[in-house]
């Protein structure tokens, strides 16, 4: 599992932080960091909510 | 000889076609041509974080680089294109002869007859109508806002609460209604009034601005209404003029070009168009569909760039939408028809899906604040347009 965010549809909304905090983290500068870009498979549930629920459909999962 | 591709429009879809191009593998050289001089950039938060003061000019920019052979050419415009003989002429007397060419001009903003554009009268759509708005949002300054779809709703609920009065007309009884059906756009009605939004809605509009009066008059047949900042958004036309000498392309009754389903303009070899200036066959509605959005036109520039160097392509998306106003989200998946009859469906909790119906078919939904119901909207629509006719 990869994530890859579209980082100029991603609008800093901040919804996969709270989702998976341990892989998406928003930051004072107002940008998105992917903490870890290749998640291991137990956090996989939760990094799908996350792309499903982002606003702007910017994270995908390959 | 390397292969040449030259891409008219320097924005959202013109910055992604380069880049998709390298992805894809094109090695040969790139010419970017833009009318605008500011680096490339994407227009969302034009209407929201940097009209707010929330974001500066520079995070509108799009991120990447182009590797050479490439080069731009900023502040000019392209004034007409010759398919036969694969040239471009510019508004500087230049041409640039091309193997391939992307059109992607995007649009313009409608304007009123006899309303120009001026300090106090404002059609959004570049980085300098955002930055000219936002450096007169002050606590006594009243501010009309006249047209209450996409960009009109936005600005409205943007500048609420940063200006003494904000009031939103349109011709329409609701706000975005032709796009998210009228029970949301009731909602969504009730938000802007909720968050001190005043609305004018369902009568005509005109616009009075006098040089020889202090304020900008916007009147509906009942009322007369002053505003120090009047801010206009009509809706755009296609900015696809300057192709309009060409007897052999086809376009749309909004002027949009009609291409296939991979982007191929008609009547023109080697020619491809994306975003708002295109009208794009789409295989799961089988006609051709105008899409003015973001993500429509990054999925177009992908398709473009692989068709260019024959990549296999993905399977054709939805097309996707959000906006966000009052801190309240609407995600649009597919088209809403004009003869949509709209089913409103309850979710878990407060959750709220409206599906559109049309000819047998769910040919798009809106979602409202509810983002973790979107793949679910996604899929009935999906399920739905790939169903064979019973």
């Amino acid at each position: 599992m990869k994530i890859e965010v579209d980082f100029d549809r991603c609008q800093s909304n901040a919804i996969c932080m709270q989702i998976a905090p341990s892989v998406f983290e928003v930051r004072e500068d107002g940008y998105l960091y992917v903490l870890i870009e290749t998640p291991e498979e137990s956090l996989k549930p939760l990094v799908e909510k996350a792309a499903a629920s982002c606003p702007t459909q910017a994270i995908k999962i390959i | 000889m390397k292969k040449r591709c030259a891409i008219v429009g320097a924005s959202l879809g013109g910055f992604r076609s380069a880049q998709e191009l390298r992805k894809a593998g094109f090695d040969g050289e790139i010419v970017l041509i833009g009318e605008e001089s500011h680096p490339p950039y994407q227009r969302p938060p034009l209407s929201k974080q940097l009209l707010k003061g929330t974001s500066p000019v520079e995070r509108c920019y799009l991120r990447g680089n182009i590797s050479e052979p490439y080069s731009r050419k900023l502040g000019v415009r392209a004034t007409s294109i010759d398919p036969l003989e694969k040239n471009i002429t510019l508004s500087n007397d230049t041409t640039v002869e091309y193997d391939y060419a992307v059109i992607s001009t995007g649009a313009r903003p409608i304007t009123f007859p006899k309303v120009p554009p001026s300090s106090r009268v404002i059609y959004l759509r570049n980085i300098e109508d955002s930055v000219r708005l936002r450096d007169q949002l002050k606590q006594h300054v009243r501010i009309g806002v006249v047209g209450a779809g996409f960009i009109g709703s936005e600005v409205a609920a943007s500048v609420s609460g940063l200006v003494k009065q904000v009031v939103l007309f349109d011709g329409d009884e609701h706000p975005m209604s032709k796009v998210v059906g009228p029970y949301l756009s009731q909602t969504l009605k009730t938000v802007h009034q909720n968050n001190g939004v005043e609305t004018v809605f369902g009568a005509p509009v005109s616009i009075v601005d006098s040089e020889t009066e202090d304020v900008v008059w916007i009147e509906t047949p009942s009322q007369r209404h002053p505003f120090d900042v009047v801010v206009i958004g009509v809706g755009v036309k296609p900015a696809t003029q300057w192709l309009r000498s060409v007897d052999s392309l086809k376009f749309d009754e909004v002027g949009a070009l009609l291409a296939d389903d991979k982007g191929k303009v008609y009547g023109a070899e080697a020619l491809y168009v994306v975003g708002d200036a295109s009208s794009w066959l789409h295989p799961l509605y089988q006609r051709h569909i105008h899409v003015e959005h973001f993500e429509s036109t990054v999925n177009q520039a992908s398709q473009v760039a692989k068709n260019i160097t024959n990549t296999p392509r993905d399977a054709p998306e939805l097309p996707f939408a959000w906006t966000e106003q009052h801190g309240r989200l609407i995600q649009t998946v597919g088209v809403r028809m004009a003869d949509s009859k709209d089913e409103v469906i309850h979710r878990s909790g407060h959750a709220l899906v409206v599906l559109f119906h049309s000819s047998d078919k769910v040919t798009g939904a809106a979602v409202f604040d509810a983002s973790e119901e979107l793949s679910w909207a996604k899929a009935a629509v999906l399920s739905s347009l790939r169903k064979e006719p019973d």
